[in-house]
């Protein structure tokens, strides 16, 4: 208890001085906030009003003051430009982001965990038949060879031979599926986020057309419709956290199952299962679960492509036009927010070590 | 008598056979510097309610037999050999057998009780967790028999230890803790693989005879696997002497420490201060290292460190000879014979044996 109120009292401390370098970066900047964030476009009483609202002209700490206070008490301020507030921008553009995070997370977790515990599993044991090297290359130019006579799609034969590839390494067994499983993470890996958003979109909003690019639906109108509207942008940026998840996890386990705990566990007569879901995942999750939390900050940057590519109304794109339209003042009030939330997301990672691994909990209570 | 190893008497043999028949075991590891030819050659049986001692240095292949013996191995290594337990052959048990096996029938200790429980799982749930999934025991009367358990293992509390994490004990706890979960499912042969190296020597005597006391009313067989030839003594009804990933002498206790014959024995018995207590001082006063696995010569493992060593023993490797399954060594010049004793008194006055290892002055069992 005494550990969790130092961190969070360490969480504030941070969190003042993040905002306050932001802040204090923001006044920096040439000119009249008032009157760059308009463009000169508002009238004169608007331009005054928003320098009394911004204390303009007075010192940075003052003004800072006057922001903290009005951002904890809930008055997240308000665009000139349009004058509607942050706060109803927020209850708009907030929903998308979070659910696309919410399940771009649940699809990485998804296919990161078992893939991950099998990859860690199958790295350990022994080739269940002898397939040698050559032959998968044989079978794969066999492939191509006729798919290119026969005059199939370049699509259809990297189907074939990706399919061919994962037919041959499972027949082998042990490592090689180990083989075939991170070679994947690592190919998805080094692919950037942007060429999945495109291949996707492609893929699937045009060509299969499974998917419509018709924005965000919230929960409210239909469940069922929601997902729709959220499913690809979340399976493309989950697909592209997952490799980083599986290898961390794939990683830890590989580790603790070569120590002595796992030996007694299989001196025991435990099942294969047993061992490596209730022996070894949990001690294997602390790296995954740390670098869950820093994914946070995904939140907004990593969601501003795949947002403004699938046209989902979220914190990215609203962010990026806020940026555009120099409203600086609401761009502090957003850097604030999305801090506020990544550091709180990651306190809570903090406390959860604990949870599940209970050495944590007495190394924290000696201090 | 079908599993007999090839050397049993035909007279004196036991009606029925050992609970654990090793014969010819082999097994070899890949690695990137090539074979490791781990064990070589190991034949060994165990009665049923008796304990053997498997004794010999760091890296002599005492883990790997237990771990053999155990299924344990990584996928790195190849096995020869068989292994038959009660009616099974171990290696080649069906899946269904297999299942309520290990754990069950045979269970083991190992060296380090700071490594061996799960660091986040609650002692409770370590020990009722096999009795749950071989024997199909409810929650309660699985930590119902867990806390029996920990109270014969000497663990103060019981009922209390359960709720604990496995950080919460000390390490002679924790090996009592370890021993509880080997002995769950009441197995008829333990395997102790240095179950008290890791452990301050005065815990050591405690969890010895612990073991020694478990086992009697138990009726269990045990393998004690130690580097300490006096921890064996007063404890094991047979010694086998390991080097090399071979059994070089294996006889009774009485036998051994009385008229030991392979001189590598001999040496260890030398290295304990006094044999007729036990102790646990480490066996390495014997000058030289053992051989590197991945070239073994043509010859015997033993002879650049063995003060007998004449040129036959490096022509070939000595076969094992002796009273079969009473007394067998592997040794061309066997101590406490006139045949060794005239090696030996030939290297002494020549300084040098065979090998090349220079002795002055050496005293030896051989010369009494
Ligand atoms: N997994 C492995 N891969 C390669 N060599 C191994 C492996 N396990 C054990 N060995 C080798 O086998 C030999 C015997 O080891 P071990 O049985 O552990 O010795 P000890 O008698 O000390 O228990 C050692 O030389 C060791 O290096
Ligand atoms: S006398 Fe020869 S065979 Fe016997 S241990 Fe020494 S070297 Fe080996
Ligand atoms: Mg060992």
């Amino acid at each position: 208890m005494k550990y969790a109120l130092t961190r969070l009292a360490q969480a504030v401390v941070i969190l003042i001085v993040v905002t306050f370098l932001t802040f204090w970066m923001q006044t920096l900047l040439p000119g009249n906030p008032c009157i760059v964030a308009t463009g000169g476009l508002t009238s004169d009483e608007l331009v005054a009003k928003c320098e009394v609202d911004l204390k303009v002209g007075e010192n940075v700490f003052v003004r800072y003051a006057d922001w903290g206070t009005n951002f904890i008490s809930g008055d997240l301020g308000e665009s000139y430009v349009n004058g509607r507030t942050v706060w109803d921008d927020l209850k708009q553009r907030f929903p998308p982001t979070g659910f696309l995070f919410l399940y771009s997370q649940v699809v990485a977790l998804g296919v990161a965990v078992p893939g991950g515990i099998w990859a860690a599993y199958m790295a350990g044991r022994k080739a269940k038949r002898n397939i040698p090297t050559w032959l998968p290359f044989a079978i794969v130019g066999g492939i191509v060879a006729v798919s290119i006579a026969l005059g199939t799609s370049v699509f259809t034969l990297i189907l074939l031979a990706i399919f061919a590839t994962v037919v041959i390494q499972t027949l082998r067994g042990g490592a090689a599926q180990d083989q075939l499983v991170s070679a994947s993470a690592f190919f998805l890996l080094s692919v950037p986020v942007v060429v999945l958003a495109i291949v996707g979109q492609w893929l699937f909003a045009i060509r299969w057309n499974l998917y419509d690019l018709s924005g965000y639906t919230p929960p409210s109108e239909g469940l069922f419709d929601h997902v729709k509207s959220l499913w690809l942008p979340s399976v493309v940026i989950g697909l592209s956290l997952s490799p980083v998840y599986l290898r961390l996890l794939r990683a830890d386990m590989i580790q603790n199952l070569q120590q002595d705990f796992v030996n007694v566990a299989k001196a025991k007569g435990m099942p294969p299962s047993t061992i490596l879901l209730r022996h070894v995942l949990r001690p294997s999750t602390l790296t995954l679960l740390t670098v869950a939390g820093l994914n946070v900050a995904q939140l907004v940057n990593g969601a501003v492509i795949v947002e403004v590519l699938y046209d989902v109304d979220g914190m990215g794109s609203y962010l990026v036009s806020k940026f555009l339209g120099r409203e600086f003042i609401v761009v502090q009030t957003l850097v604030a927010l999305i801090a506020t939330i990544f550091v709180l997301a990651n306190l809570a990672v903090d406390l959860f070590y604990g949870v599940v691994d209970p050495r944590v909990r007495v190394e924290r209570s000696k201090g | 008598m079908t599993d007999a190893p090839p050397l049993t008497e035909s007279d004196d043999a036991p009606s029925d056979q050992p609970l654990l028949r090793v014969e010819d075991l082999r097994v070899t590891f890949d690695s990137p510097r090539g074979m490791v030819r781990a064990i070589n050659g190991v034949d060994f049986t165990l009665e049923q309610g008796k304990t053997l001692a498997i004794v010999g240095e760091s890296g002599s292949g005492k883990s790997v037999t237990a771990r053999t013996i155990m299924n344990l191995l990584p996928s790195t290594a190849t096995i020869e050999g068989t292994i038959g337990f009660d009616d099974l052959d171990l290696r080649n048990v069906s899946k269904a057998r297999a299942k309520h096996l290990m754990g069950v029938d045979i269970a083991m200790v190992f060296q380090d009780p700071m490594t061996s429980l799960n660091p986040v799982k609650r002692i409770g749930a370590q020990l009722t967790e096999s009795m749950r999934y071989h024997l199909g025991m409810s929650r309660a009367d699985a930590t119902e028999r867990a806390i029996e358990l920990l109270g014969k293992v000497g663990i103060p509390s019981p009922a209390q230890r359960i709720r604990q994490y496995p950080h919460e004990l000390s390490g002679g706890m924790r090996q009592r803790v370890v021993i509880a979960i080997a002995l769950a499912c009441e197995p008829r042969l333990l395997i102790a693989d240095e179950p008290t190296t890791a452990l301050d020597v005065t815990v050591q005597k405690h969890i010895l005879d612990l073991l020694g006391d478990l086992q009697a009313e138990e009726g269990m067989s045990m393998i004690l696997i130690t580097h300490d030839l006096g921890v064996a003594a007063g404890r094991a009804d047979e010694i086998a002497v390991m080097y090399a990933g071979r059994i070089v002498e294996r006889t009774s206790a009485t036998q051994l420490f009385a008229e030991s014959r392979h001189p590598y024995t001999d040496a260890l018995l030398r290295s304990i201060p006094q044999v007729s207590q036990p102790s646990h001082t480490r066996l390495t006063p014997i000058p030289g290292r053992p051989p590197d696995l991945i070239n073994l010569p043509d010859a015997c493992a033993y002879a650049p460190r063995c003060r007998f060593a004449q040129a036959d023993c490096l022509e070939s490797v000595p076969p094992v000879q002796g009273v079969a399954g009473m007394h067998e060594f592997a040794c061309f010049f066997p101590a406490n014979t006139d045949r060794g004793r005239e090696a030996l008194a030939s290297n002494v006055a020549a300084g040098t044996t065979a090998a090349g290892l220079e002795i002055e002055g050496y005293v030896s069992g051989g010369v009494s």
